[in-house]
């Protein structure tokens, strides 16, 4: 053994183990980071729970599991919390997201396994992704179009139905911000010029009457344009609330939600391998190429992925002369004891 | 068969001279010089960033410029003056009079604007009258008939004509009608004190006796009026002859000074006044001058006639929180009179022959001193935007201006330890902005430097072992397969965004460390005893095995041990931790151990950053051991030394510049990283060597206090100071690298 030491192999094993340590991380990180992103946008299974708590208090959730933890019994109960029968070391607790923000008081809930009588699986459940307020989990019932409830009588009429018409929804609304952004957009930038050109001219104190008026006169026009303008903005807005679908929520009460604040809906319970796989393209693709929604909470980023390939192609533009200059001179021209 | 000849000539000749020939000289020349320009373009950048540096941090260094602006002879020259004062923009300035006159005039033109005399009670006059702190500009009149009256002086800011226009006014906080505080006779030697809900009046009977009365104001919530309950109680212990009194504006102590000591009371509750300390203020034969309250209200300045002003303020001690001599300003001239500032802890003593002094306490800064023409003065004052002082001398009001941006900042404020208002002792501190108007701002560039020393320092812990030994065994021992493999592997840490590592640090290791403490300290011990572990068993292992396992999976062989250890400790760690720590190690190390914790450490932060820096050091340093020509190594193995022996004596010898300068590249990254640093310390300016405890570094401070300081103002300044810390040490640890690689190479080339 001695010998062995002697020859310095165990050293050359410990570097060995430092390039596998350094290798083991960088493969580890960059799993890390893709599995965490990436697993976001995995459609995951909503699930329903009837829950019993110590109190004896009866409820029901549906959610998303969105982690889970092992905690000590001993801390939960130097917390307060009391069992009515004996966990064992350790509790599972699971991180629920239940969404339906405007109507329960937390998007996200912790649960202890022990307060867990029974959890399903049922197939009809779909997730709404909203607007506003974060996403909605419960059971659709009923399409309503144009103030007419639609007969339809199984789930996949109700989910076809429900598809079809958020689809147009989200087409109008698309037209109608499209309207907005190029068309309202450019009256506004417009009146802005005149209103600094005037602010020009009273600085610089050549405001006469017959300018005034002159801008006046332009921006009254302008101003009717929009009205104009702001008439079909409204009635495509309009178009796209025209119909509204009834669901149920995890409270048993049956919510009436419009369908120009609905993005997508999806029934994750019974999608096919093939529709999770798309669904998954589908949710990067989003989240590539949308806006922000929600104070940066949901959404995509594309606002940022412009704003950092800007800056690189800006930053390249402008650095690279500058360092191929300096390297040529640094190796043609300057002088020895220089470097 | 001449031309024939002669053809080669003239052609050659047109290549050398001519118009082709002069154009191809002056595109020769163009590009020398603008390349020339261009490379030494970037030189100039950074010398441009270098003096922009500079340029902005100079005027911290600078003193204080004081210039006579006007003099106004005022009236009611035989009227003892009360107080001094002028508007925010130095337009009108103010005298009020012992008896309660107030006078206004225009600094402009020098004429009266007006004077107002508040309406006293048929029958009374002025015994007493005494102003509040410079911030407030308020005086109270203590009337025969035992009735006060509190007045403030105000300006009114209108613009008549977009022009503006300011009109002083007085105001009357409690009415027009005196209140009675004394209902047996006069009240003498008053000081007071107002502000919305309450109202403290100290003051001596007829008697001599000492009384305080206090009003506390409540607001009746139905009728919307303020009722007043009134207390009042006698000082006992009151010294006599006293020469001065106090109080502070938080109505909580009141000072009462004979010629030698300070009374101090604590007149927190109207019904229990007691004596909190009699300090002892003597210093041989001075007389004491005048006995002030600094902005803020903390210390107490002491003056004295033989040109020593003393700065007192409450220390926490064994007996509770005193008043103690804290520093000493004695290069001065006989102190006349002083005034200080109304929010920063500057102040101006003016000695009787018209010296004038500007001073700064915390730093300790002599700002400006020099004499003006000022005979006999009397009382002085601050503009509210301290860049004004005015000057009452021999009947007229003098008007100076004052520019003193930056007297916060001196060399011993920033990196010598400073006693600060309240602490215990002088201490470094970094504690730049804070929510009220007259903070004491603590700014100690060690806490800073410390951090950034402390940082780096646990990067290079955990990252000079790993990425040299990485870059011996991926250079020197590796088959060139895999080392075609393993080197862009681990070089691609190097493109990663250090913002990814300093949010995965902060949000998803600390957390987990803290979960998992035993796991991690199980983890550092296996690893090294698992791989050694493995060697000897590879080594014990039959020759036939040994050959069946391709060379290029021998070295890989490591990577499943170490990720099952990893895997074990982890796995292995609540357990432990419900065995040997009651279930929770963090509560342990803290109660039991004494060890303050921080989810947010530089443990953390070692690793986090030692990630960041391995890419740069393993890649010189490998391509530094690889460029080791092979004779030398095969000479030596001819000659009977084992692979380490020869990497240890020879090699490594010869890659030495390049292994320290990969360390120093290493180190210099360390020094200047920002993001990972922001996010996974808790930010914390501390002076503390602990692997738990956090650290606050320049780069990071520089990142979080930058979008939010006011421009041009001192901590604006100091920010840039701190930039220009960071930059020279960057700039002397790459010099001193240089350098230590060019000895090195001229020592190990030569074999």
């Amino acid at each position: 053994m001695g010998k062995w030491f002697k020859s310095g192999s165990p050293w050359i094993w410990m570097t060995g183990g430092a390039v596998s340590i350094s290798l083991i991380a960088v493969l580890g990180l960059l799993l890390l980071i893709a599995w965490r992103g990436l697993s976001y946008f995995w459609p995951a299974d909503v699930y329903e729970w009837q829950l019993e708590d110590n109190k004896g208090v009866k409820s029901t959730l549906i959610g998303e599991i969105y982690d889970r933890e092992e905690v000590p019994t001993e801390r939960l109960v130097s917390a307060g919390h009391t069992f009515t029968q004996d966990p064992g070391e350790f509790v599972t607790r699971y991180l629920v997201k239940t969404g339906n923000r405007e109507f329960v008081g937390l998007d996200f809930r912790w649960i202890l396994a022990t307060d867990i009588v029974s959890r399903t699986q049922p197939a009809d459940i779909a997730k709404l992704e909203r607007t506003k307020n974060g996403n909605f989990y419960g059971y659709p019932i009923a399409v309503i179009e144009d103030g007419k409830r639609l007969a339809l009588n199984s789930d996949t009429e109700i989910e076809t139905s429900l598809v079809s018409h958020i689809e147009r929804a989200v087409e109008i609304s698309d037209q109608a911000l499209d309207l907005q952004k190029s068309d309202i957009g450019a009256i506004n930038y417009q009146i802005e010029r005149l209103r600094l050109k005037q602010r020009g001219y009273e600085l610089d104190g050549e405001l006469t009457d017959a300018r005034k008026a002159d801008i006046k006169a332009q921006i009254d026009q302008l101003n009717k344009d929009y009205l104009v303008l702001e008439k079909d903005l409204f009635a495509l807005r309009d178009k796209a609330a025209r119909d509204s679908v009834v669901i149920r929520d995890m409270r048993g009460q049956e919510v009436i939600l419009k369908l120009d604040s609905i993005l997508d809906v999806s029934y994750v319970n019974h999608m096919s391998i093939f529709q999770k796989v798309g669904h998954w393209f589908v949710g990067i693709g989003r989240f590539i190429n949308d806006d922000p929604r929600e104070a940066n909470t949901e959404g995509g980023v594309f606002p940022a992925i412009f704003g950092t390939v800007f800056m690189v192609m800006l930053m390249a533009v402008i650095v690279t002369p500058f360092g191929v200059v300096a390297a040529i001179y640094l190796h043609e021209y300057a002088k020895k004891g220089h470097y | 068969m001449e031309s024939q000849v002669n053809q080669p000539g003239s052609a050659e000749k047109s290549l050398l001279v001519g118009r082709q020939a002069s154009r191809r000289a002056f595109k020769d020349k163009a590009a020398e010089y603008g390349i020339t320009i261009g490379g030494t373009m970037v030189f100039v950048a950074l010398l441009l960033i270098f003096f922009y540096l500079l340029y902005v941090i100079k005027p911290i260094f600078d003193g204080a410029h004081i210039e006579p602006v006007t003099s106004i002879s005022h009236q009611n020259a035989d009227a003892k003056t009360l107080m001094v004062g002028t508007d925010e923009q130095n337009e009108i300035l103010y005298r009020v009079t012992a008896l309660g006159t107030v006078d206004f005039y225009s600094s402009a033109t020098g004429q009266l604007i007006s004077s107002f005399t508040p309406t006293l009670p048929k029958g009374t006059t002025v015994t007493s009258s005494a102003k509040s702190s410079p911030s407030e500009q308020r005086f109270a009149l203590g009337l025969s008939n035992g009735q006060v009256i509190v007045v403030g002086v105000n300006f009114a800011v209108s613009y008549p004509d977009n022009q503006r226009l300011i009109t002083p006014k007085l105001t009357y906080p409690i009415g027009e009608e005196p209140l009675t505080i004394n209902q047996d006779g006069a009240v003498y030697n008053m000081v007071f004190d107002y502000s919305d809900s309450r109202m403290s009046f100290a003051y001596q009977d007829a008697d001599g006796a000492w009384k305080l009365n206090r009003q506390e104001g409540e607001e009746n919530m139905m009728t919307e009026e303020v009722e007043w309950t009134v207390s009042e109680v006698f000082i006992d212990d009151a010294p006599n002859q006293v020469v001065s009194q106090l109080m502070t504006p938080d109505h909580r102590q009141l000072i009462l000074s004979t010629v030698h000591r300070l009374f101090i009371y604590n007149t927190r509750d109207a019904d229990s006044v007691e004596l909190l300390q009699v300090l002892d203020v003597k210093k041989g034969d001075a007389n004491i001058k005048q006995v002030d309250l600094l902005a803020g209200a903390s210390s107490i300045m002491v003056s004295y006639d033989s040109g020593v002003i003393s700065q007192y303020f409450q220390v926490n001690g064994e007996k509770g929180r005193l008043y103690e001599l804290i520093r000493e300003f004695d290069d001065v001239a006989p102190v006349s009179t002083m005034a200080t500032e109304f929010y920063r802890k500057s102040f101006a003593v003016l000695s009787p022959e018209g010296e004038l002094t500007l001073l700064y306490t915390t730093s300790q800064r002599n700002l400006f001193d020099d004499k003006f023409d000022l005979k006999n003065p009397g009382l002085m004052a601050f503009s509210p935007r301290s860049n004004a002082l005015i000057i009452e001398a021999d009947n007229k009001l003098n008007l100076y201006s004052v520019e003193n941006d930056h007297p916060e900042v001196s060399w011993s404020a920033l990196w010598q330890k400073v006693w600060y208002e309240g602490y215990p002792e002088p201490k470094y501190v970094w504690q730049s902005t804070s929510g009220s108007d007259d903070f004491e701002a603590k700014l100690s560039l060690m806490p800073l430097a410390f951090g950034t020393m402390k940082a780096a320092f646990y990067a290079m812990l955990f990252a000079v072992p790993l990425a040299i030994s990485g870059a011996i065994y991926t250079a020197y021992f590796m088959t060139p397969k895999v080392r075609n493999v393993v080197k862009p592997t681990i070089e691609i840490m190097e493109a990663l965004p250090t913002v990814i590592l300093g949010f995965l640090a902060g949000l998803w290791l600390a957390p987990l460390i803290e979960d998992h403490l035993p796991g991690i300290v199980v983890l550092l011990m296996l690893l090294p005893i698992s791989i050694l572990t493995t060697a000897f068993a590879w080594n014990k292992m039959p020759e036939t095995w040994k050959h069946r396992l391709p060379e290029t999976y021998q070295e890989l062989m490591l990577l499943p041990v170490i990720i099952f250890v990893g895997w074990f400790s982890f796995a292995i760690s609540p357990v432990i931790e419900v065995a040997l720590f009651d279930g929770n190690t963090r509560q342990f190390i803290t109660n039991d151990l004494g060890i303050t914790f921080d989810q947010r450490n530089a443990f953390v932060v070692g690793i986090a950053m030692g990630f960041a820096v391995i890419p740069t050091i393993f890649s010189i340093a490998e391509d530094a051991i690889f460029s080791v020509p092979r004779h030398l190594s095969n000479g030596s193995l001819a000659l009977g030394a084992t692979n380490w022996q020869t990497l240890t004596k020879v090699v490594l010898l010869t890659a030495s510049p390049g292994i320290f300068s990969a360390i120093m590249m290493g180190l210099g990254r360390a020094v200047g990283e920002t993001m990972i640093v922001l996010m996974a310390t808790g930010n914390t300016a501390i002076l503390e060597w602990s692997v738990f405890e956090g650290m606050r570094t320049l780069a990071a401070n520089i990142a979080v206090e930058m979008p939010e300081s006011a421009i041009g103002s001192s901590h604006y300044r100091v920010l840039f100071l701190a930039a220009f810390v960071l930059f020279v040490f960057t700039f002397f640890f790459n010099t001193i690298a240089e350098v230590v690689r060019q000895r090195l190479r001229e020592r190990y080339s030569s074999l």
